[in-house]
């Protein structure tokens, strides 16, 4: 049995400023304006209460800065509550700004081994998965020299085919992900259909309409860090694209 | 505290995999490769070797050893402190990206320090061998319980410094001249008995590094025996900062993702 509960959760980005000892002189004569930066934070959700469960396919669409992404680092366990409860069971895989966290130095191999470590693999359960995620990442000889060679496609190609061999029980999509050139898109593109079919829960941030009802039973409009909306995926975005068009 | 030990028992391959991954990137492209952890305390024990007894008249046999049994462990400390610094800047990638526990990080660091310091002392003791083997006796068994002392040493060092540099970044190079000065302040290049003679005895008996020092220094030289106060403040400083550091990093926890 998978769920996630948020109860009243709240996330709070305090932005420092940054203060250096020559400020301390030149602020005299410097007119200070009302940025963000002195203001200090940004209330990037607001007192979300939601339950999701098994077989749920939540979409979540929004305009930028909406809290889509917080929202989905906040489940993954990236980004610790402000206040409130965050409560989470199954196995999560997120898939978001694929191509950072690697050993540079170390080659592909070694690459796969520590990244599905890290997705919360044990070193037996990876070795069987290893051959089958470097065939269908095709990189081939690749694999055999340090990452920091390979080009942004090639990361791209890497951590995808880890990411989505682990077979989660929840699943994290932030749709801004483009892996690879056209024939791997089309591959990772079937991948990522199968695997949303698969898992117990999806959460999809999209700003594709038509995925959003392919995929999604369920559907969050977020706006300002709240939710705005919650319902049907055609009736939320119904709503959603005759406000952007009126404006 | 059982939090800590929690998070990296989860961690343990992860850690494992990337303790690997630093050894084997040492040495990477090199054609020598792991004979440098043992080549490079030997070379220097030369050079070292050559100058004090030459210039200053230093007697090589006893000298050396002092100096290296010293050296050795003070660079492991300087590694895991100044290592330790980097350790979740340099894992932004891994964090923002998943769950690992973020206490693998600084752990890393110090398990890394201190594979390298054991190397370090085989080469010690291949010189010792070869300079004054009458001096190997049993009391170098208490080597064990020391490198243990040293091991949580380098794990506090390293938590700590990992966690005030994150959230201050003048901290780095603050430690270091602390580091720097306490080189000099704590007997590692000399003996204690200077400081002694010259009435500044209180320089090294209010400074715990010195009791370590003591701890590991002479079931490495192997002609005495660590006294009780050696022990006693060296678990005690090293409890100390263990328990402030793995309590610092419990309560800011996840939050260190803001600061990276």
């Amino acid at each position: 049995m998978c769920f996630i509960k948020l109860e009243n959760v709240n996330l709070v980005y305090n932005i420092r400023k940054e203060t250096k000892i020559k400020d301390l002189f030149l602020n005299r004569f410097r007119q200070e304006s009302q940025s963000l930066e002195i203001e200090g934070k940004i209330h990037a959700l607001k007192d979300i209460n939601l339950t999701i469960n098994s077989g749920d396919r939540l979409g979540i669409i929004g305009p930028n800065g909406a809290g889509k992404s917080s929202f989905l680092k906040l489940i993954a366990g990236i980004y610790p509550p402000t206040r409130g409860r965050l409560s989470v069971r199954g196995k999560i895989a997120c898939l978001f700004e694929l191509a950072t966290g690697f050993e540079m130095e170390a080659t592909g191999w070694d690459n796969i081994f520590l990244r599905g470590l890290m997705l919360g693999q044990t070193p037996k359960t990876i070795r069987e998965k290893v051959r089958e995620i470097a065939e269908f990442s095709e990189l081939g000889k690749y694999l055999d020299i340090p990452v920091k060679y390979y080009s942004s496609g090639m990361f791209m190609r890497l951590a995808f085919s880890v990411s989505t061999a682990i077979e989660p029980e929840i699943l994290l999509l932030d749709e801004v992900i483009a892996a690879g050139d056209a024939a791997f898109l089309v591959k990772a593109n079937q991948r990522m259909k199968s695997l949303m079919g698969k898992v117990k829960i999806l959460v999809f941030v999209t700003h594709s309409m038509d995925s959003l009802k392919n995929f999604c039973n369920t559907c969050i409009w977020m706006e300002n860090g709240q939710m705005k909306m919650m319902g049907v995926p055609e009736q939320v975005s119904n709503s959603y694209i005759s406000l952007i068009s009126q404006s | 505290m059982m939090n800590f030990i929690k998070s990296i028992f989860q961690g343990r391959y992860i850690l494992g995999s990337l303790i690997k991954q630093d050894l084997k990137n040492k040495y990477r492209n090199s054609f020598l490769g792991f004979a440098w952890s043992l080549i490079t305390p030997l070379g220097l024990v030369l050079i070292i070797g050559i100058v004090f007894s030459k210039l200053l008249g230093q007697p090589i046999r006893t000298f050396i050893p002092y100096l290296f049994s010293g050296l050795i462990p003070w660079l492991y400390i300087a590694q895991c402190a100044e290592g330790g610094t980097g350790a979740f800047l340099a894992a932004e990638g891994y964090i923002k990206q998943t769950q690992t526990p973020i206490e693998v990080f600084p752990v890393r660091v110090a398990v890394v320090a201190f594979v390298q310091m054991l190397l370090s002392l085989a080469a010690f003791f291949l010189t010792y061998l070869l300079l004054d083997v009458n001096q190997f006796s049993f009391k170098m068994v208490l080597l064990i319980p020391a490198l243990f002392i040293w091991l949580v040493l380098g794990i506090a060092l390293s938590v700590g410094s990992a966690i005030a540099h994150t959230l201050v970044r003048d901290y780095g190079p603050i430690q270091s001249l602390i580091l720097q000065g306490l080189f000099y302040a704590t007997p590692i290049m000399y003996p204690a008995e200077i400081l002694k003679d010259k009435n500044f005895a209180w320089i090294y008996q209010w400074n715990p590094f010195y009791y370590l020092m003591e701890v590991i220094r002479r079931p490495l030289m192997g002609q005495k025996v660590p006294d009780l106060i050696h022990w006693e403040v060296s678990l005690l400083f090293v409890g100390a900062i263990f328990f402030l550091s793995v309590f610092a990093l419990e309560a800011i926890g996840r939050k260190i993702v803001f600061r990276i």
